[in-house]
């Protein structure tokens, strides 16, 4: 009797652990086909533009499906799901094989570039120029300018309250952020908080909860407040174009939130969403957005900020050495500053 | 595990756990304390040699079991009755990931408890054979529907810390939490009282959401334990 239920205990074991391969099922076999298949599962699913951008994806299902079969290399394969995801013309959507990666640069490559850096190093930022972290600074006639052009390493919330000390008797100041495609969302925030006066609605943020392309949450709200030992409180002036881009983007958005800046340049190239990453059975990587951001008056921002004054740049100015929205911003902000006296 | 809030791959790996309880037993009753730590790395299981990725996998688990006995059901063995609250919480983080890299949960299930012992006898050594099962009834979970994406409420700026926790919390039952935990063991008690213990056990659970989660753990135990 005692054996018998000693065995039979030992059987249940084995037993349990047949059913667990019922329960949590394999993963398919690593073939052209699976691999198609569960991309196109995953940004079905979790993709957050399919109807503000009005795409069938369905219908961009049936016409890269058919190019899949299971003679074809990695190289070939590559570059049809790289078409395929090229449908969602987003530049948060990338495949990643290796060190390769496919892009979409539709955001700002149609556009003007609104951008020389050598004009900028060569008769602005070389001017009394400071260097403070990511941060070049400069006096342009009483007017503080700082460029930031980028957001891919963290900042240091001593680097921009050195920056607003320095500042502080200027009439005004410039944020250039041309060109800045992003990184990390924080560093905007950061900055921001040197120029708010309390604490004010900066943005909204929608966040997929379902496979369904409408499964969002209620809109979350995110604010913003005075941070860092001082604040910079008259007129400023943020500087975009086309390649200012996601966190950047943010940037731009939560500056538009506070009183007395205005957006002057080209719109930004957008991004609202933020970029998730997710991986396929051979390895490969994909990143695509799966939230959805809204300025406090519910605008969708992912196809960009509109400036307050569109500018571009002028190739006679170029040929002068001037760049013609950062005079434009500096005449502004002195008028803004005289009315004000 | 797959969670398909992190990663729609399998994974799997293998983990070290130090599990610390203490246990009280009468002849009609036991009852168990105990917290577990574990911590390891796992891989995508079907193909991991096409894959750099990797997920530091941490729990940490806090039990509480009372069990009493079931009056005469058998004439040798001893079967005891009774139920187990479990709270865990884990985060994992995936090494490839950026955004999505870090991911959590934390649930808390109240389960049925049973457990049988039946002493064996083999060259004049006595051993006692321990199964034990626990099936989960009720489960309250706070799992983000998506890879670090506050979950509804959680982290919404306009609402207190408590209230924000509480409007996280999913009940669930059999329909969207379902799960077994079982085990068999043998005890070997020494001369002076303590006791040592080998075994086995096997955990399942399965959360149904937009993103379901699947996870099995087996277990290898080696116990001391101290008759205090």
């Amino acid at each position: 009797m005692r054996i018998i239920f000693a065995i039979s205990i030992t059987i249940l074991i084995p037993l349990f652990m047949a059913c667990e391969k019922l329960m949590i099922e394999k993963d398919p076999d690593n073939s052209p086909e699976n691999n198609f298949e569960l991309l196109w599962n995953i940004i079905d699913r979790n993709y957050s533009f399919f109807e503000y951008k009005n795409i069938n994806w369905d219908s961009i299902k049936h016409i890269y499906q058919p190019k899949i079969n299971d003679s074809m290399t990695n190289r070939q394969l590559f570059d049809v799901m790289s078409d395929m995801l090229f449908e969602l013309r987003d530049g948060h959507v990338n495949l990643y094989w290796g060190t390769e990666r496919s892009k979409n640069w539709d955001w700002y490559s149609d556009y003007p570039a609104n951008f020389n850096y050598n004009l900028l190093e060569a008769n602005y930022i070389n001017k009394e120029t400071g260097s403070i972290g990511p941060f070049q600074t400069a006096s342009l006639d009483s007017i503080g300018y700082i460029y930031c052009g980028t957001f891919a390493e963290r900042i240091r919330e001593s680097e921009i309250d050195i920056i607003i000390d320095n500042f502080q008797d200027m009439k005004g100041i410039i944020i250039d952020v041309r060109n800045n495609t992003g990184g990390y969302s924080v560093n905007g925030t950061i900055i921001a908080s040197r120029f708010a006066d309390s604490m004010r609605l900066a943005s909204y943020t929608l966040y997929k909860t379902g496979p369904g392309h409408g499964d969002f949450s209620q809109p979350q709200p995110n604010y913003i407040s005075p941070e860092g030992e001082k604040q910079f409180l008259k007129p400023v002036v943020v500087l975009t174009n086309r390649r200012t881009f996601s966190a950047a983007n943010d940037f731009v958005l939560t500056m538009t939130s506070l009183p007395g800046v205005k957006v002057i340049g080209d719109k930004t190239g957008g991004g609202g969403g933020t970029p998730y990453d997710y991986e396929l059975l051979n390895g490969w990587r994909c990143r695509f957005p799966r939230t959805q951001t809204l300025s406090p008056d519910k605008f969708n921002v992912e196809k960009g900020i509109p400036p307050f004054i569109h500018v571009n740049m002028n190739v006679q100015d170029e040929i002068r050495g001037m760049d013609t929205i950062i005079e434009r911003a500096i005449n502004y902000l002195k008028r803004s500053f005289s009315e004000s006296v | 595990m797959r969670d398909n809030g992190l990663s729609p791959l399998y994974y799997t790996g293998n983990h070290g756990l130090l599990n610390i309880s203490y246990q009280s037993r009468t002849d009609s009753r036991t009852s168990n304390l105990e917290i577990e730590f574990l911590i390891g790395d796992i891989t995508p299981s079907n193909y991991p040699e096409l894959s750099l990725s990797e997920i530091r996998n941490n729990k940490t688990a806090i039990r509480y079991s009372y069990q009493r006995l079931a009056p005469n059901v058998m004439e040798h063995g001893k079967l005891f009755l009774g139920g187990k609250w479990e709270t865990q919480f884990a985060y994992y983080i995936h090494n490839q990931f950026e955004n999505s890299s870090m991911n959590n949960f934390f649930i808390n299930t109240l389960n049925l408890s049973g457990s049988l012992s039946y002493p064996l006898k083999t060259n004049e050594q006595k051993y006692l054979m321990i199964f034990q099962a626990d099936l989960p009834i009720v489960a309250f979970i706070v799992r983000p529907s998506y890879a670090y994406i506050k979950p509804k409420g959680f982290l919404d700026h306009s609402q207190p810390d408590i209230q924000k926790l509480m409007n996280s919390i999913e009940v669930s039952s059999f329909d969207r939490f379902s799960g077994m935990s079982t085990g068999v063991s043998f005890e070997y008690r020494l001369k002076n009282n303590h006791s040592l213990r080998i075994g086995y056990n096997w955990e399942y659970w399965n959360h149904q959401n937009s993103n379901p989660l699947k996870s099995a753990t087996h277990g290898i135990m080696l116990q001391t334990m101290f008759n205090l």
